[in-house]
């Protein structure tokens, strides 16, 4: 009898050994790739972390302001010319500069603008600089980004009497903005593009570096010792419960006439009075306004919504009055406008 | 290397592969999307209880400034914006719950916003009355020593202990 055993050999040389590899490579390759997209989605499921931006707050209601370093120097360059170009008025004689100087403090120091074909706008001009910190845009808070906000006067009949198809016409018949627009958005010329860019330069005219802000660096010599009294009455009289924050205001709403009726004592009520229930049409927003930043407020008188203060001075005992219900007397008055004083910084690095 | 044995290994990759992909496909979650959404579900779990916290470290003076406050909420719009993009793995039923369910959560978002401006509002007030409330009846206290209302006086000295007393621990019955 023949032995099985060279015919078990050569079938496992022939035919087992063949599948056994095959099976090799399919369980292998299988192994293989489990394990790599195992590595992968456990690589992102590490990247599930909360993460919330947390900057360590200092213990003074007022932290420094500090210059952005995030923002496109090509989209400044455009937004610049587009803020000083006269052709977004309708009649070509309004820019956004005849408003807001940046030699005057990113305003025009009147009470009222003069719009377009001399209207007479309805609310004190807001300043320009550190526009980018407030939370909303325009006293009564009814744009939420600079970007949305370039609507209001631009559309306006009283102020740039304008509308985006003549504007972008206008825009489109200049080769260098048609150039810029493309070399930036890699585009042409449209609205989107010309608000993102005047935004972007508005974001820029942030003002650090104010004697104040060195002071809450802890360099106590920035301040005189008035200034620093100042300071502590404007803390300890309460100012600071509204214009608080690194913009020294523009991140909450207030009352205008919290302890004693401002309209009515001033008279003339008018709509733009009304403030936020504008926009909300809620009567609790009745006379309420975005509280208006300080920083380099001695450049940008005259006060208020209605441009009714003229001077620092009376703009403080305006505030004593009808917000903090208590009378200030004339020194504590000149301490607080020595202490305000402090607060005017630079921009691009050159004193305001 | 023969041509079978080629033949076989080439069998047993393509099968690899196959089995691989038919593994991967089959997996009914992509990962990626899963994450991201998980993310901002955290993170607006998080800003949420941060701006609790904040409301009463403002009440309380431990935080003197509110831009905590705008800064939470923007990123909560952003991430909330973020969660529009529902994974396009969650299909049917599941889908239009998670919708509702988003729109009710950028509803109760817009009321807290609200919520908290009124806060700061509020807040700033209370804040300056209190701080000028002492003054107040000091300058009051003297007006009643002047014309010996001892019983004035009294008053209001109760009256400021029993303010102070409330605006510290501003339960019913404190």
């Amino acid at each position: 009898m023949k032995s099985p055993l060279p015919a078990v050999v050569r079938f496992a040389k022939n035919r087992l050994l063949p599948w056994v590899l095959v099976s090799s490579f399919v369980f292998g390759g299988f192994a293989i790739g489990v394990v790599v997209f195992n590595s992968w989605t456990s690589g992102e499921a590490q990247a599930v972390e909360v993460t919330t931006s947390q900057p360590k707050e200092s213990d003074e209601p007022i932290q420094p302001i500090e210059a952005r370093t995030d923002l496109d120097p090509r989209k400044i360059v455009l937004g610049r010319r587009l803020f000083d170009d006269p052709r977004l008025s309708h009649n070509n004689q309004l820019s956004c500069t005849s408003c807001h100087d940046l030699k005057t403090g990113g305003t025009d120091r009147k009470a009222r603008s003069t719009g377009i074909y001399g209207a007479v706008g309805v609310i004190n001009t807001p300043t320009v600089f550190n526009s980018g910190f407030n939370f909303r845009q325009f006293w009564d808070g009814r744009a939420e980004t600079l970007e949305k906000q370039i609507d209001g006067p631009l559309l306006s009949k009283t102020e740039m009497g304008s509308t985006w198809p003549e504007v972008i016409g206008k825009l489109k018949s200049s080769p260098e903005y048609v150039q810029g627009f493309r070399q930036i958005y890699g585009d042409g010329v449209q609205s989107d593009y010309v608000k993102d860019s005047i935004a972007e330069f508005e974001r820029s005219l942030s003002t650090p570096n104010a004697r104040f802000d060195r002071y809450l660096r802890h360099d106590t010599k920035a301040l005189t010792s008035r200034e620093q009294e100042g300071y502590k009455l404007f803390k300890s009289f309460g100012c600071a419960s509204c214009h608080q924050g690194a913009n020294v205001g523009g991140n909450m709403y207030q009352k205008l006439g919290v302890m004693a009726p401002y309209f009515a004592d001033r008279g003339h009520i008018n709509w733009a009075d009304q403030g936020r229930f504008n926009v909300t049409g809620d009567p609790r927003d009745m006379y309420m306004f975005k509280v208006p930043s300080l920083r380099n407020v001695e450049l940008t008188p005259p006060y208020f919504h209605d441009g009714t203060a003229a001077t620092l001075p009376a703009a403080v005992r305006v505030m004593a009055t009808y917000q903090l219900g208590r009378p200030l007397a004339d020194p504590e008055v000149g301490l607080i406008v020595e202490f305000l004083k402090t607060l005017t910084g630079e921009l691009n690095g050159r004193p305001l | 290397m023969t041509a079978g044995k080629l033949r076989n290994i080439l069998m047993g990759a393509g099968a690899a592969l196959l089995l691989t992909f038919l593994f991967v496909q089959q997996r009914p979650v992509d990962i990626r999307h899963h994450d991201r959404f998980l993310n901002d579900l955290l993170v607006m779990r998080q800003l949420d209880t941060e701006i609790n916290r904040d409301l009463f470290s403002v009440r309380y003076e431990l935080l003197n400034s509110y831009d905590p406050f705008v800064r939470k909420l923007e990123e909560m719009r952003k991430a909330q914006v973020d969660l529009q993009l529902i994974p396009l793995f969650v299909k049917g039923r599941k889908r239009e719950e998670i919708g509702q369910l988003l729109k009710r959560e950028s509803e109760l978002l817009l009321q807290k916003a609200r919520l908290v401006e009124t806060f700061k509002s509020k807040n700033a007030i209370l804040k300056n009355s209190i701080r000028y409330f002492p003054v107040l009846i000091a300058e009051a206290s003297g007006a009643a020593d002047k014309t010996k209302d001892t019983a004035l006086r009294d008053h209001l000295a109760n009256l400021l202990r029993d303010i102070l007393l409330y605006y510290l621990t501003p339960q019913k019955g404190a």
